[in-house]
């Protein structure tokens, strides 16, 4: 619903739509080649949504692998969903066929433990680089006071050279990562692509009216419609599994496999593939490319952040996730010339930090 | 409707002057002998002048500012609006310098703008921005390729894209952008369960968008008719996490003729690594 | 999850045998099938186009994995071989998840899995004591890639074609009149006794270097091995790595050390499609591309680091907590 988009949001569209100012985050060549393909950029969209997701222990029953947690994989599907639907609505409100270069982040709020250990190996990596004996920086299991062995290392350093007054230490520097907090368990989704028009009055659209999205960059949408298909929507699946810590044990002298472990890996890349091809197929696809398989282990994400052994603990949380393109052959049809293998003179530009030659080729 | 909340840049050069006087001195040297420092690799070099343009030199500004958290006692998250001015000031006075570094060159505009902000003195809360590009002005009709108020333009696409995109009809116009300080607030109490946080939702996407509006005001005072190349971007800055910058930037580009045709491009595969 | 429910006892023991689960066999059977709908793969779009330029078409995207306890082995102070459980198991669990995209492949009839990316991690560490590593870690070896269909490629009916080159080398090597014909893989974690002199003399230490070069000379040797059993004429792609470490010999108060050599490789071998006419030679053109077909870049999901990162530097921690506390032991029994 467009009382959903912000008020700023629904200012910014109205003022593109009414003074004909396209906005686009293409670079160059991929703004050219989305119009030699015979769309025009019409804006800058993007949706967003700040989700709490807070886990929970399945209870399972001891001789259970593992089962998925529904809960929050629902929460991150919902989450994600938000974002992409008011990116959407904003294309809508454009008039756009669709979005290309889709990006989705997220960001989670900072975990606290893991800034701290990460600040830990800071210090520790500048120590011995600088020459402090290796014992003197190994804390083991009090590492969450190094502060204490830091300070005094620090001075004692800017003593020798003779800085005075003594400048803040490295590790105190503003991150380069920016810092989100929400609270512990709240992250943030954020989509932006560009929205495009067919100049020649086409409809793009997908199969539910609605503006197909896309995370394909210029270069591949332009390739892609040349080769005779179109893009109807940008798909994903995902999934959060719970394997128990005692999947993760075997006797200390055994070499063998985890099987229980590795079957419950399969299960849970068969429930995301599975609703990746749904969501496909409630689009009419005939084909998903460019699909992109992403597997992550959190045992952190129910006891405190622990490194190294966390999961014999806690269990492991498998999130695995599959987004792609979904396609069918469009109307239009195309056929690509051969390709020819070339030599190339043209050296690869050093892009410039900040610049549009950085995305895109 | 968006406010403008550009201000006008202060002279540090002495008598009023925008630049300093070494930077006076380095420039009419530059003019007069035709000899030119720029940080354009070859190709891009070459690419220019296939445009039709001519590289002048490297041109640069500078600006230092203080970025104090006192205005974050404010109870209420929201906009810090004295901090969204100051740091918009910041980069403007910066981008002005290098500006007025290339008008001394009798440029028509600046290419491969890097707008880079550091910190120098941790702790201190004081941060430095950074605009270096290399002015360029075209060969044959000098002067042609200004802004319609008569400033040279600035753009950040590097030698290549700029090429390109002369080739297929349209010109740069300027290096747009719009920002905003958005005060996120303490965290919340932990929430009962999963779901949507809407307030912060809003307000975030909210200030994104303020600033993506702010940069496309600006494009409409260039009369531009779109902007290319745009990064939306979020920072700390030396705030900590409950302090957010969003910042869009982008370049500005009219049409110089009606059709904007490229010769439809071979695909090829290079056997280079 | 859909309806269907499962023998969960069944499946287990389909994986224990090194098969795969009974779900994933079922899809993977319907996706070979005449009611397949859709096809998904995880090439790019400009692998995608060249793929299908070179006559291939994607079928689905596949993946084998294996989550393997490594076994603690007994103290091998003083032996300088090579450390065969650790070897075997690392080797075993490429093995495993290899063969379960092999099955997978088959499964869904492809003449070819390309485009394949391995991944191998940490979950938890193992023990870490005197003179090095000494097994107890679980690891994960997942490896991905696009099953298709390809008819000119020639194999045995039946038996697909793995292979890690990309749709673009692919069609680069099809060009030239070459094709794939296996893939190969070894692992071997070896151990030098002594190798290493401490802090005084300069020079190369050729004790050490004797150690790595045998280590790679074992893997190139059985990779080699395997190459010749499937008749290849070259072995393509540089997924060799070495990696060196020097670590406590486990003798308190000893000033010479060890040394840890892992040496892993993965390589597809090529041969000469049979019967191929070589096209009147031309020289490639210079051009400056804007079209290029390069292999893209991994497009991420922005999230943060997952813990394999964190466990390997806890891990590395505690080997350093191990050669800390070996070196300032007192000298025990000899």
């Amino acid at each position: 619903m467009t009382q959903d988009l912000p008020k700023h949001a629904r200012e910014r569209i109205a003022e593109m739509r009414a003074k004909k100012l396209f906005t686009s985050d293409l670079s160059v060549s991929e703004f050219l080649l989305v119009k030699e393909a015979g769309f025009d950029p019409l804006g800058l969209v993007m949706g967003s949504s700040i989700y709490q997701i807070a886990p929970t222990i399945p209870n399972l029953a001891p001789g259970q692998p593992g089962c998925e947690i529904t809960d929050m994989t629902r929460a991150l599907y919902h989450a994600r969903e938000l974002a992409m639907n008011r990116m959407e609505e904003e294309a809508d409100e454009l008039g756009a066929d669709g979005v290309v270069g889709v990006r989705l982040t997220v960001r989670l709020g900072t975990n606290p433990t893991k800034q701290w250990w990460i600040l830990y190996r800071e210090w520790q990596d500048w120590a011995r680089s600088t020459g402090f004996p290796r014992s003197s920086t190994l804390l083991g299991m009090g590492w969450e006071r190094w502060p204490d062995v830091a300070a005094p290392m620090w001075s004692h350093y800017c003593q020798q050279l003779g800085w005075s007054p003594e400048p803040p230490a490295p590790w105190t520097r503003p991150r380069a990562q920016t810092a989100y907090s929400f609270g512990p368990n709240a992250a943030e989704f954020l989509a932006i692509g560009c929205a495009v028009r067919h100049r020649g009055g086409e409809s793009y659209k997908n199969i539910h009216g609605k503006p197909f999205q896309s995370d394909l960059s210029g270069q591949d949408f332009w390739t892609l419609i040349r080769s005779g298909y179109r893009p109807v929507g940008f798909v994903m699946g995902n999934c959060v599994y719970y394997v128990p810590p005692q999947l993760l044990q075997a006797p200390p002298a055994d070499s063998c496999e985890l099987g229980a472990y590795t079957h419950s890996l399969y299960d849970a890349r068969e429930l995301a593939t599975e609703r990746l091809q749904d969501e496909a197929e409630a689009l009419g696809a005939t084909g998903i490319v460019g699909v992109t398989f992403a597997e992550r282990e959190h045992s952190g994400r129910f006891a405190p952040w622990n490194a190294g052994n966390g999961a014999l603990q806690s269990g492991e949380v498998i999130e695995l996730f599959v987004v792609g393109t979904a396609v069918v052959p469009s109307d239009a049809g195309g056929t690509l010339p051969k390709p020819t293998l070339v030599l190339s003179a043209n050296d690869e530009p050093e892009p410039l930090p900040g610049s549009s030659s950085q995305r895109g080729e | 409707m968006v406010q403008p909340i550009a201000q006008p840049g202060t002279p540090i050069g002495g008598q009023g002057q925008l630049i300093p006087a070494h930077a006076r001195e380095r420039l009419a040297t530059m003019r007069q002998k035709r000899f030119f420092t720029s940080d354009l690799s070859v190709n891009e070099f070459l690419l220019v002048k296939e445009a039709g343009f001519t590289p002048l030199g490297l041109v640069m500004g500078s600006s230092i500012y203080s970025i104090s958290a006192q205005h974050l006692a404010q109870a209420q998250p929201g906009e810090v609006m004295p901090l969204t001015q100051s740091l918009y000031q910041a980069r403007e006075l910066a981008m002005e310098r290098m500006e007025a570094e290339a008008d001394e060159l009798g440029a028509d505009g600046i290419v491969g703008v890097r707008l880079t902000v550091s910190v120098h003195a941790w702790g201190t809360n004081i941060i430095e921005f950074l605009a270096i590009g290399t002015a360029v002005h075209h060969t044959a009709a000098q002067g042609s390729f200004r802004t319609r108020s008569g400033k040279p333009f600035t753009s950040d696409l590097s030698g290549q894209d700029f090429w390109t995109i002369l080739n297929a009809g349209y010109r740069p116009v300027g290096f747009v952008m719009g920002n905003c300080v958005y005060y996120v607030g303490p965290p919340a109490q932990q929430a009962a369960q999963n779901g949507e946080l809407a307030g912060p939702t809003q307000a975030l996407y909210d200030s994104r968008e303020l600033a993506m509006e702010r940069m496309q005001a600006e494009a409409e005072a260039l009369e531009a008719e779109g902007i290319v190349g745009v990064t939306v971007d979020e920072t700390n800055h030396t705030w900590g996490p409950t302090v957010l910058e969003f910042s869009a930037v982008g370049t500005a580009v009219v049409a110089i003729r009606a059709d904007h045709q490229i010769p439809r491009p071979v695909l090829v595969l290079p056997v280079g690594d | 999850m859909a309806g269907r429910t499962i023998d969960l006892a069944r499946s287990l023991a389909r994986v224990q045998s090194g098969g795969i689960p009974l779900r994933a066999e079922e899809r993977l059977a319907e996706e070979a099938g005449p009611n397949r709908k859709l096809f998904t793969s995880d090439l790019s779009v400009n692998e995608f186009v060249l793929a299908r330029d070179a006559g291939c078409t994607p079928i689905a995207q596949l993946m084998g994995s294996s989550i393997y306890h490594i076994g603690q082995i007994p103290d091998y102070k003083g032996k300088t071989a090579e450390l065969t459980v650790i070897s075997d198991g690392h080797r075993t669990s490429r093995r495993r998840a290899l063969s379960r995209l092999y099955t997978e492949a088959q499964l869904v009839g492809a003449d070819a899995v390309i485009g394949v990316q391995l991944r191998d991690r940490m979950i938890t560490m193992g023990a870490r004591g005197k003179g090095g590593d000494d097994g107890g870690e679980v690891t994960e070896f997942t490896v991905v890639g696009t099953a298709i269909r390809a008819p000119f490629l020639t194999h045995r009916p039946g038996e697909p074609i793995v292979t890690d080159l990309s749709g673009q080398d692919l069609w680069a090597l099809i060009q030239d009149g070459w094709e794939p014909c296996g893939f190969f893989f070894d692992f071997c974690k070896y151990h030098g006794w002594h190798v290493t002199s401490g802090p005084s003399g300069g020079g190369e230490v050729t004790t050490a270097n004797h150690v790595v070069e045998t280590a790679r000379d074992l893997v190139i040797g059985r990779v080699t091995a395997q190459a010749q059993q499937a008749a290849a004429e070259f072995v393509v792609g540089s997924g060799l790595t070495i990696d060196v470490r020097e670590v406590p010999c486990g003798y308190g108060g000893c000033t010479l050390d060890d040394l840890d050599v892992n040496v892993s490789w993965f390589g597809t071998g090529i041969r000469r499609i049979p019967g191929w006419k070589e096209p009147p030679g031309d020289v490639p053109p210079l051009l400056l591309s804007m079209m290029s077909l390069k292999k893209r870049r991994d497009n991420s999901l922005d999230e943060e680091d997952d813990d394999a990162a964190d466990v390997e530097r806890a891990a590395e921690e505690a080997e350093e907590n191990a050669l800390e506390v070996a070196e300032y032991n007192e000298p025990d029994d000899a």
